[in-house]
């Protein structure tokens, strides 16, 4: 293992999220809540960290796949306690145990909140609060290997934090990892900044449009009102916000070939067409339950139907009305939603379309291989072009992994609180998925302050767990994987 | 200076591997295009490059590798028309610069009906040409020690084994440059075990090493004393182990010099190379056994040069035939003797020529640096690879406020076990560098590095 690369990496990590830092500063001198000391405190002591790990281990050192790994699991929970900092300071958060519950969830772009009453929070914390999505959203490890020196590192962590922009196909655009990664943090800033010239054009003010956008592109979910989207009951600001949940469920890579007018590579795409189909389906059947159950009326329905299966399925979690109050039916098909994440390369998480798409042509293969046409050769196609079959069994471990840390992670949760079955496996979907609100007691009217700590720091590994994509965060516990 | 280019690979083989990661430790932006998965996998998440499996003989591939982009072609595919035609359509799409790697000799020579300029290659890569064209200067021209010439003939890097005998084993660098102050000289890099190393002061020379000595020339013979190198020899006896391209050629070229040995183990191919060579005698046996060998008459050579298709073959054979000479040296009357054996692989490079095989030669990182060399010219003045290490020797220009300008090279930090600036000119020749040189700008630098800071001495010594 190189300890000093991995020190350096971190305290490259460090610089940024203390420079990060600087912009919620800004809010907090224009609002004068007595928030900006924190924040500047916080500040200064993760440079002051950061910036003599930086100095003292130069460069020059290769980092192996293992570091890669360390430097994944562990950078983000050294983020996040960093970043807890100023809640602690300031006092609106007291608990360390609650702040970093906080910024995990922030930073994994989960949206899962322990503040009952969101909105006596000063505006430069609320501002921080906002802003660890849209660090988080892109990959906080991306934006720092732009910072590290050239070398195969940077791509080793890339790969290990299995960050947005990286496809199951491993297809780059750019010959050159850093030039990917700042085409794709451009693609992403855009995508924000476009976002909030239509929110303000609709009259909402340009603090809250920056943080619904830092939410909505990264498809986390913080919203600075306690009821979230629902706050402005508008059909304009849903609408909009669909449409960028949407777009941050797109692999980001196809924005790249829009912009050249590649639109033959967009045509191919396998995982965008089965994306679209998935979301019509379930929009479609939502709508249809809603407005034959009487729930509202026709167009409302459409309104809000849409508005909770996009959220839930580009795993956002904003939420406009308390899905609780549904029919049985609709509630069941978001449950099925949950499970489903958007496409791989975009910022969401939780098992992508992509999975199911390569698990589903291989499971018709297989099957009709082994019942009706021995000779069969299978072959999985993705975008016009097969797929290896390292992919395909990565897939399929992907999801079975998935679907035993739900029902694990259910049981632990259970174990550590006294809560029932459904809000037990739900917490862990939300937070394994990165979503946030889930059904029960952590439910679109709930939130997740009542959890004792124990449960609060399974949450938050849980998190880190959907975030990394299962298999970084999980090798550490590998005993071999310490030895050599 | 560290100007990017767009460089388009085809084919991720041995020499494609290997450039790639050279050319993208020097920060161009690396595209491969690569028939099969296997290789792409090997290379996912080792190489920064953007990787791309697709038939170069496919047009939807160039298109998918934004091929128009692109400065240079290099087509090292195993087949040589695909890399033929590789050239024709990066011509056609409007590639400035195309390299190429053709085998085939038949296709180059003097009065063949098509010329490289006719199928628009710029350059022609043949690996075991290179290889074999290596060796003979190797023979030829230093009776078999290892010198390369740098700065136009007035400084030399000679390469010599260090064993126990040594006068130079067991000291420190420093010790060695007090100990012998009456002339210059400087170890540039050293090759122990599996690895290359970059000496300090420090660094203390052991038996096993071999170590390459950076001189003017005008010392050369004081250091090959030192070195207990034979500096002159008037004839030259050299048996080949392997009949295949390079063989063949190695005896081509040396036929009419020195008096060669081929040992070929097929015996239809050895009596086809009895007719083409006609003054090198030919004899049909297994070169890996001991006893063909001795047979062969090895105890009156001079150097032994290990030419199969197979690595392993070729290092053992060198390790055992010196080996032998150890045993019988009475017999041998105390002369010099050498091996060169060809090896393909990276990993064995640095292993094979600390084991006993005093020049490892691969035609791999030959046919890589003539390359790096045609994309780097104008960059870097000369570059050589030194043979059996990772190590490059570079020749540059000091930048107008380069870093190495602030401080004598003694106190430049940094560059410990990583950059040795070997030698400088400034008006009135070159010199070797000592730890209290001051460099300035427009002086000419030697400086010897591992090839994967190349960039760093760039950065170093350009500014």
């Amino acid at each position: 293992m190189n300890s000093r690369g991995i020190a350096f990496v971190m305290g490259t990590l460090l610089l940024v999220t203390g420079g990060a830092m600087l912009a919620p500063v800004l809010v907090a001198a224009i609002y004068g809540e007595g928030d900006l000391i924190p924040l500047l405190i916080s500040a200064v002591i993760s440079c002051a960290i950061g910036l003599p790990l930086r100095l003292k281990f130069s460069h020059g050192n290769v980092l192996d796949t293992r570091d890669a790994i360390v430097i994944a699991a562990f950078g983000w929970i050294v983020i996040s306690a960093v970043s807890s900092l100023p809640f602690i300071l300031h006092g609106s958060i007291p608990s360390f145990t609650d702040a970093f519950f906080e910024m995990m969830s922030g930073y994994t772009t989960t949206g899962a909140t322990i503040l009952t009453d969101i909105e006596v929070v000063p505006h430069g914390l609320l501002f921080w609060r906002s802003q660890t999505h849209l660090l988080g959203g892109m990959g906080f490890l991306t934006l720092t290997i732009i910072f590290l020196p050239h070398g195969v590192a940077g791509l080793r962590i890339f790969r290990a934090e299995s960050s947005p922009g990286q496809v199951i196909t491993r297809e780059r655009f750019t010959a050159r990892n850093r030039d990917a990664i700042t085409y794709l943090w451009v693609i992403y800033l855009s995508l924000n900044l476009l976002q909030v010239i239509f929110m303000c054009a609709g009259g909402m003010s340009l603090f809250d449009s920056l943080c619904h956008a830092f939410g909505t592109v990264s498809t986390s979910g913080y919203s600075p009102y306690n009821a979230s989207i629902g706050h402005y009951n508008s059909a304009y600001f849903d609408w909009v916000i669909i449409l960028f949940m949407f777009l941050g469920g797109v692999t980001f890579m196809l924005f790249y070939h829009a912009a050249r007018r590649e639109w033959q590579v967009i045509r191919i795409n396998t995982e965008l067409r089965w994306y679209l189909g998935f979301l019509a389906f379930f929009c479609g059947l939502t709508t249809w339950l809603l407005w034959r159950d009487g729930t509202y009326d026709f167009l409302d329905s459409l309104r809000y139907g849409t508005f909770q299966v996009v959220s839930l399925l580009t795993t956002t979690g904003f939420t406009t009305a308390d899905y609780e109050l549904w029919p049985y039916a609709a509630q069941m098909l978001l449950i099925m939603v949950c499970f489903v994440g958007a496409c791989a390369g975009s910022t969401t998480s939780g098992i992508k379309v992509i999975h199911y798409v390569v698990i589903w042509k291989f499971m018709v293969g297989a099957i009709k291989k082994i019942f009706f046409q021995p000779l069969a050769v299978l072959s999985v196609r993705i975008n016009e072009l097969p797929v290896d079959k390292g992919v395909v069994y990565l897939s399929i471990c992907y999801f079975i992994v998935n679907v035993f840390m739900v029902l694990g992670g259910g049981f632990v949760m259970v174990l550590l609180d006294d809560m029932d079955a459904v809000t037990g496996m739900s917490s862990v979907v939300a937070a394994l998925m990165n979503i946030g609100p889930g059904f029960g007691d952590v439910g679109p009217s709930e939130n997740f302050a009542w959890i004792s700590p124990a449960g609060k720091w399974f949450l938050a590994w849980t998190m880190l767990v959907g975030r990394l994509e299962m298999f970084s965060a999980l090798v550490i516990f590998y005993p071999s994987f310490w030895r050599r | 200076m560290k100007k990017s280019e767009n460089i388009l690979i085809l084919g991720l083989g041995g020499v494609g591997d290997y450039l790639a990661k050279r050319l993208s430790h020097e920060g161009h932006a690396i595209t491969v295009v690569e028939q099969f998965p296997d290789a792409l996998n090997r290379a996912d998440g080792e190489l920064d490059a953007r990787l791309i499996r697709g038939d170069a003989m496919s047009f939807s591939c160039w298109l998918n590798a934004d091929a128009k982009k692109m400065d240079y072609l290099i087509a090292v595919t195993d087949d040589d028309a695909v890399n033929i035609i590789g050239s024709l359509i990066a011509d056609r799409l409007g590639i400035r610069q195309k390299i190429a790697r053709v085998r085939s000799l038949a296709l180059w020579e003097k009065d063949a009906p098509l010329k490289a300029e006719d199928v628009k290659i710029d350059l022609v890569i043949r690996p075991e040409e290179l290889a074999a064209r290596e060796i003979a200067r190797l023979l030829k021209l230093r009776a078999g020690n290892v010198v390369f010439d740098i700065a136009g003939g007035q400084m030399q890097v000679v390469g010599t084994r260090i064993d126990e005998t040594s006068p130079l084993a067991g000291f420190k660098l420093l010790e060695l440059s007090q100990k012998y102050n009456h002339f210059y000289f400087r170890v540039v890099s050293i090759a122990r075990g599996i690895n290359t190393i970059i000496p300090s002061g420090d660094e203390v020379l052991l038996p096993g090493d071999n170590a390459f000595i950076l001189a003017r020339s005008e010392d050369l013979s004081k250091v090959l004393d030192l070195a207990r190198e034979p500096s002159d020899e008037a004839r030259h006896r050299v048996m080949i182990v392997g009949g295949g391209t390079v063989g063949s050629r190695v005896a081509a070229i040396l036929e009419k010099t020195f008096p060669v040995r081929l040992i070929e183990r097929d015996a239809a191919r050895a009596e086809e190379l009895s007719h083409q060579l006609k003054n090198t005698e030919l004899l049909h046996g297994d070169g890996s056994e001991v006893k063909t060998l001795l047979e062969a008459g090895l105890l009156e050579m001079d150097t032994i040069v290990a030419a199969t298709s197979d690595n392993e073959t070729n290092i053992m054979s060198c390790v055992m035939a010196k080996n032998v000479f150890k045993d019988k040296a009475n017999e041998a009357d105390g002369k010099r003797f050498r091996s060169i054996a060809l090896v393909g692989r990276e990993e064995y490079l640095v292993a094979a020529s600390t084991m006993g095989a005093d020049v490892v030669l691969s035609k791999k990182v030959l046919a890589a640096n003539e390359i790096l060399k045609y994309i780097r010219r104008g960059e870097l003045l000369s570059v050589a690879h030194l043979h059996g290490l990772e190590a490059e020797l570079v020749e540059l220009v000091v930048g107008e406020g380069a870093p190495i300008t602030r401080k004598p090279l003694l106190r430049i930090e940094g560059t410990k076990g990583k950059i040795i600036i070997g030698g400088y000119s400034r008006d009135n020749g070159w010199q070797t560098a000592v730890g209290t040189t001051h460099l300035q700008p427009g002086d000419k630098v030697i400086a010897v590095c591992t090839s994967d800071h190349l960039r760093d001495v760039q950065s170093l010594v350009l500014g």
